[in-house]
């Protein structure tokens, strides 16, 4: 037994692959075909996202290029270089401010250097695809850092009952007692006052934090208790399981499938929750590489000759809800016990 | 059945979608702005929206004549002495004058205006420079035990003629300009007492030291002589109305309301459609890009702008995390790197003020020779000006810090207040052309939040800011006092301190000799040219636009110390055909 | 009952104790001149920031400030609101009606139609109606409500002119209203009882728009829960029993099905109008409403703290009474539940 032969180990991957593929509720998922459109339009995103340094490349004597080190805007688009890894895994700070191409307020119109024209003198273009980037970075701490956070407060609240479990629940009541946007804004205001010159993100991050452990907490305690019920739970334990041990591997896991379909629902959400912060003038400064704050430029130019300040910066958002929802939802409802 | 609901349905969307609307009435004014107005108190004035209301319900004893804001004419005075040697202000009453409650205005209500004034003089209201020429001190009793109730009582007084006498500390050039604040209007007595606030008496004169009165019931409720009166306050607007026993001419307009609506678009829309004869129009690149040429919209250009700002070059940082390395290695700046008067030059020629005026200004703006605005007197249009000159820019920085600056290069770390479009854009095209001069220098900008930044830059921690100054009264020494004194409130910001301009500032606040005063500021000014302690941002020029049916506003009778700038008039000059 | 009902109420001083005590809290995070900062507007008004800190005790320690707070509060003085430019608990009284007035023309609809378009879209399953209703669900989902704000705006004020853009009521109605005699506060409701319906039509107009952003947003939410529940019902044994009792397919559907599918409808209704409130905050603030959510959002953005508190004391009541409410309802419908 000192070595297992590689091969049925691929083999038994690959069939737990099937049979993931071929479970119920995937089987499901798949045979909607909306859902699945909506599962493309969300990859799409994410490969905007990624190849953000390349699909709206930094020109040339901008400082993002200058912290990079690169002597040239082609640099980013060649796998050989360097500065392509750096800009797709480390882009500097400068990346992220849209590029200006003036300093005027007035709004151009889409042309050869601004393929969505000029807001604020910001290039939209520019701005909403960084900003696609920014969304799913912030998306995604967030989203892991309430879920994972979510899922021990409330497999801990779930299993051990009594006063732990009431203490957290009141606790959740409370947060819960204010609505979640006001709690949020007024993290985010208190948190960059009292820390002037602070990375943007950070505030936004533990505010969305603090808001959002409580949501995935309550649906996971749910599951816990009804778990913890189960008989081979009860099994572990009299064959001397220890209490976290019992819960990192038989409770959570079950309780995880409920969970899972919320969060991927939320990297959808969060990106229009940060989106509204930003166009309430919360958030990032102006100029940072996000959606909220294009829309809210577009405020003052709503006339139709500047259609295309408002168009643009929509259009993505709401394609962006669409193909989140359209397959978080079928994905949601794929793992609804009820409509299983 | 399901038809007659249907329909009935129809027919009630087509009325609540109809397109037909009044439109404002001649009578009437409708003005939108952003913001909410924070008080009608006059004691508790201190912003341009809470001004530009109580300036029309209440009235001063001075004002300013027409657009100057150099001469000065009786308001609710009749005339005035000096006498004492600069020390006694003696003025004469109006007769006949009533307040909204009916009450006729008397010598004992101006010197309850005054008095409370001094008594309260809460540290967010605007009394703190009527205390320094009256008292002596910008502070209240509770923070100054040198303040009496004595010495309030017989800094202001009515003699037995019924006149108002002032008598002061020691001269202020300034203090007739002083009164000509809103804040210093002249409020109703017996009205305020009855609806509980302070009773002008020793009695209860303790009880009110330091009180903010944002909220007091007088602003709940007010009683002034001005030409309107305060029919109803609610979350989103303001309604005044002609005051049927004003003393002086009937405002040909009976109504004013003001509605607070915070989204631009909205107003905009409002103001095309002829629903408001006023907006907050949201900058000139917004007037002239959207209202501009509109039918029923009219334009007025070229109004005088009283706010001079500047990039503040900080000589003494005293904040280590801001000064990166702390060394010129290229990666920061020591904390006196901007004490050497060729790196201030260099900073001053790489700015590009042609640029800035024609992004940011929309091509209106101005660049001033100091920091004081050109319609003040004192200005000195003959001193020199910087231009954006990168060889000269070059050339300075090269003979900075004995040429290390430009061998080594370095890294500053400025800051904008956030949400300040200019102040940020400012900072960005002096970024850019600076660093377009060596590629070691850098600059990183970032905003700050209002709340840290005035703290921040008070204690002389910022590197480089940029604040703005707009008029408390039209005298020059509220600027350059301010600005380019070392006991002046920006100093602590600049550190810049020269002890010839020291001198000459104290010497133009002891005379009232405006030729002299002239001649002091011009000196002041060249020097500042000279030794360049702040970049000069250019002026805006001022421009408004109205709907055409309103009548009264022109660049002619603009003044840009009356707080409604939305005409620069009082409403009661204004009328509607 | 009664006992139910007075052990949940009794939440909610403790609840509005444990809010204050943490935003309290988070002010103490700035610094006293950071502090000092939330009741001045200008440079100029900065030079007096030290008097300030002193004559409002801002450097004093936390306890002392709280009970500072306390005090005053249980004196029945919330404080001054800068944001408002009145008292605290004025600004409440001015703008709650408000928001209710536009919770409940929104409330109403969105669950009447909710339910009647949910339990259509269930009994035409994937018929053309159902199609129909799916995809507005999806939009209704995927719309943030900034976005769908400023588009409802930009047509149907800016570009069609057919609805006010902002504010409550005409020009010509503001003298008016100074005449009615108030009833509930609520200005639309308070014209029609004067017999004044040429100020309560022009009220309803300007309600249209944000009513309808948030119609479309939280309907769809209904509308799907309502129609999940209704197919889960419809197949459900009792209702299967019933139809095989013989009994019409109408009473089926209606009796039957649709009472049970009403259950968790009830629960929605609850969250929806705590949704509708933190909803609201974005509408009023696009809208320029004067509602309680736009004061909100000034208050926080500019470290109003007195405001802030005030508001999480509302905020409280709003959200312990609403849920009270709606658990009392749910036993109404559903006799199973006990209150114990």
């Amino acid at each position: 037994m000192t070595s297992v032969p590689a091969a049925p180990a691929t083999s038994q991957r690959r069939s737990r692959l099937r049979d993931f593929l071929t479970s119920r509720p995937i089987l499901k998922l798949r045979r909607n075909r909306l859902a699945m459109v909506g599962m493309v339009i969300a990859l799409l995103f994410l490969l905007i996202g990624f190849f953000a340094p390349i699909i709206a490349r930094p020109s040339a004597g901008s400082n993002c290029l200058r912290d990079l080190g690169a002597s040239s805007p082609q640099q980013v688009a060649n796998p050989l270089d360097r500065v392509f890894w750096q800009a797709h895994f480390a882009a500097p700070a400068t990346c992220y401010a849209i590029e200006r191409e003036s300093f005027s307020p007035v709004p151009t119109p889409p042309s050869e250097t601004a393929r969505f024209g000029t807001s604020q003198g910001y290039d939209i273009f520019y701005g909403l695809v960084w900003g696609t980037r920014t969304m799913f970075k912030l998306s995604f701490i967030i989203v892991g850092i309430t879920l994972v956070l979510g899922v021990i407060i409330g497999a801990i609240s779930g299993f051990y009952g009594g006063w732990i479990d009431n203490l957290i629940q009141r606790f959740i009541d409370v947060l819960f007692a204010l609505p979640g946007l006001v709690l949020t804004i007024i993290l985010i205001t208190f948190l960059k006052a009292s820390n002037p010159g602070i990375d943007p993100s950070l505030p936004i991050i533990l505010a969305f934090t603090v808001t959002g452990w409580a949501g995935y907490a309550r649906i996971v305690r749910g599951d816990v208790l009804r778990t913890r019920q189960l008989e081979y739970v009860d099994a572990a334990r009299s064959l001397g399981a220890r209490d976290p041990r019992l819960i990192l591997k038989h409770v959570v896991p079950n309780s995880l499938a409920s969970a899972l379909p919320i969060a991927i629902l939320d990297l959808g959400t969060v990106p229009l929750g940060i989106a509204a912060l930003s166009f309430l003038g919360l958030g990032f400064p102006t100029g940072y590489a996000e959606w909220g704050q294009l829309v809210d430029f577009a405020r003052a130019w709503l006339q139709p000759q500047y259609w295309y300040v408002m168009v643009y910066p929509a259009a993505f958002i709401i394609l962006f809800s669409l193909a989140f929802n359209l397959f978080g939802d079928a994905l949601r409802d794929a793992y609804d016990p009820k409509t299983r | 059945m399901k038809k007659v609901a249907l329909l009935s349905s129809l027919l009630v969307a087509g009325a609540l979608v109809g397109t037909a609307q009044a439109a404002v009435a001649k009578d009437t004014l409708v003005v939108q702005w952003s913001s909410d107005v924070p008080t009608l108190d006059p004691s508790a004035t201190y912003d341009t929206a809470s001004g530009a209301i109580v300036e029309n319900l209440y009235e001063t004893l001075v004002t300013y004549k027409g657009a100057s804001i150099r001469e000065l004419e009786p308001l609710l005075a009749t005339k005035w002495t000096i006498s004492n040697g600069g020390r006694t202000y003696t003025f004469d009453l109006r007769k006949n004058v009533k307040f909204h409650s009916g009450n006729t205005m008397t010598c004992a209500d101006a010197e309850y205006s005054f008095e409370r004034n001094l008594v309260t003089n809460a540290a967010e209201s605007g009394n703190w420079f009527i205390a320094e020429s009256l008292l002596g001190t910008g502070s209240n009793a509770n923070d100054d035990k040198s303040i009496t109730w004595a010495k309030i009582d017989k800094a202001v007084e009515c003699n037995r003629a019924g006149q108002l006498v002032f008598t002061l500390p020691k001269v202020d050039p300034a203090f007739l300009s002083k009164l000509a604040y809103a804040g210093q209007s002249i409020v109703d007595r017996q009205h305020a007492i009855r609806i509980g606030e302070w009773k002008g008496t020793e009695a209860d004169w303790r009880n009110w030291i330091g009180k903010d009165l944002q909220g007091s019931n007088l602003s709940k409720q007010p009683s002034g002589t001005g030409a309107y009166r305060l029919v109803r306050r609610d979350a989103n607007a303001i309604l005044a109305q002609a005051f049927d026993g004003y003393w002086g001419k009937k405002p040909a307009i009976k109504n004013v309301i003001i509605q607070r609506v915070p989204e631009l678009a909205a107003r905009q829309q409002a103001f095309l459609r002829g629903d408001a004869d006023l907006i907050e129009a949201g900058g000139r690149a917004n007037i002239e890009e959207q209202l501009k040429g509109k039918p029923g919209v009219v334009i007025v250009d070229g109004l005088p702008n009283t706010v001079a700002s500047a990039f503040f070059m900080n000589q003494n940082i005293k904040d280590a995390s801001r000064l990166g390395s702390g060394k010129l290695d290229g990666r920061g700046i020591p904390a006196n790197f901007f004490s050497d008067v060729n790196v201030r030059r260099a900073f001053a020629y790489s700015f590009n003020y042609a640029q800035y005026i024609r992004d940011v200004q929309n091509g209106k703006g101005k660049q001033r020779t100091m920091l004081l605005p050109d319609s003040f007197p004192g200005y000195d249009a003959k001193i020199k000006t910087y231009t954006y000159d990168p060889k000269q820019a070059e050339a300075y920085f090269k003979r900075a810090w004995g040429g290390n600056v430009w061998r080594n290069g370095f890294t500053l770390n400025v800051a904008y207040r956030a949400g300040s479009v200019p102040a940020q854009t400012a900072m960005e095209i002096l970024k850019k052309n600076i660093e377009a001069l060596n590629p070691k220098f850098r600059i990183n900008i970032q905003p700050k939040e209002w709340s840290a930044m005035l703290n921040d830059s008070k204690a002389g921690k910022e590197p480089m800011i940029i604040i703005g100054w707009a008029p408390d009264y039209a005298d020059p020494d509220n600027f350059m006092y301010t600005f380019y004194s070392s006991n002046g409130y920006y100093f602590p910001r600049s550190n810049w301190k020269d002890a010839q301009v020291d001198k000459w500032l104290e010497q133009a606040r002891e005379t009232t000799n405006t030729a002299t005063r002239n001649r002091l500021y011009s000196l002041v000014g060249q020097r500042a040219y000279e030794q360049s302690p702040y970049i000069l941002i250019p002026a805006g020029v001022g421009i408004i636009a109205h709907r055409d049916n309103l009548l009264g506003v022109s660049a002619r009778t603009y003044n840009p110390m009356i707080s409604f700038s939305d005409t620069g008039t009082l409403w009661r000059d204004l009328s509607k055909k | 009952m009664l006992n139910f009902i007075v052990r949940r109420l009794a939440q909610i001083p403790l609840v509005m104790l444990a809010l204050s005590v943490l935003i309290v809290a988070l002010t103490m995070l700035l610094t006293p001149a950071q502090r000092a900062a939330g009741y001045i507007r200008s440079d100029q008004q900065a030079a007096q920031l030290e008097r300030i800190i002193r004559e409002r005790g801002l450097d004093q320690p936390f306890p002392v400030q709280y009970g500072k707070w306390l005090q005053s509060t249980l004196s029945g003085d919330l404080g001054f609101s800068k944001a408002s430019g009145q008292p605290v608990l004025d600004t409440i009284i001015d703008r709650l009606p408000n928001t209710i007035e536009l919770t409940l023309l929104t409330a109403i609809p969105i669950i009447l139609i909710g339910v009647w378009l949910g339990t259509l879209s269930a009994l035409h399953k994937d018929r053309f109606i159902d199609q129909v209703l799916r995809v507005f669900v999806v939009l209704g989902y995927s719309l943030p409500t900034f976005v769908l704000g400023i588009i409802l705006l930009a047509v149907f004020y800016g570009y069609l002119g057919w609805l006010p853009g902002a504010g409550q009521v005409e020009v010509v109605n503001q003298f008016a209203i100074g005449d009615l005699r108030r009833y509930t506060g609520m200005l639309g409701v308070d014209a029609l009882l004067n017999g004044r319906f040429d100020i309560a039509l022009d009220v309803l107009r300007h309600l249209i728009m944000p009513a309808l952003t948030l119609f479309i947003v939280s309907s769809a939410t209904i509308l799907k829960v309502m129609r999940n529940n209704m197919l889960e019902a419809l197949t459900s044994d009792y209702v299967r029993t019933a139809r095989a009792k013989g009994l019409p397919e109408r009473t089926v559907n209606l009796k039957h099905a649709r009472r049970n599918a009403l259950l968790s409808v009830i629960t929605l209704g609850g969250f929806l109008i705590i949704n509708l409130l933190s909803g609201s905050i974005i509408t009023e603030t696009i809208f320029a409403y004067p509602g309680i959510g736009q004061w909100v959002v000034q208050s926080a953005l500019q470290l109003d703290v007195p405001a802030v508190l005030g508001f999480a004391l509302l905020s409280a009541i709003i959200v312990v009474v609403v849920s009270t409410l709606t658990d009392i309802l749910y036993g109404v419908v559903d006799p199973r539940v006990r209150f114990d």
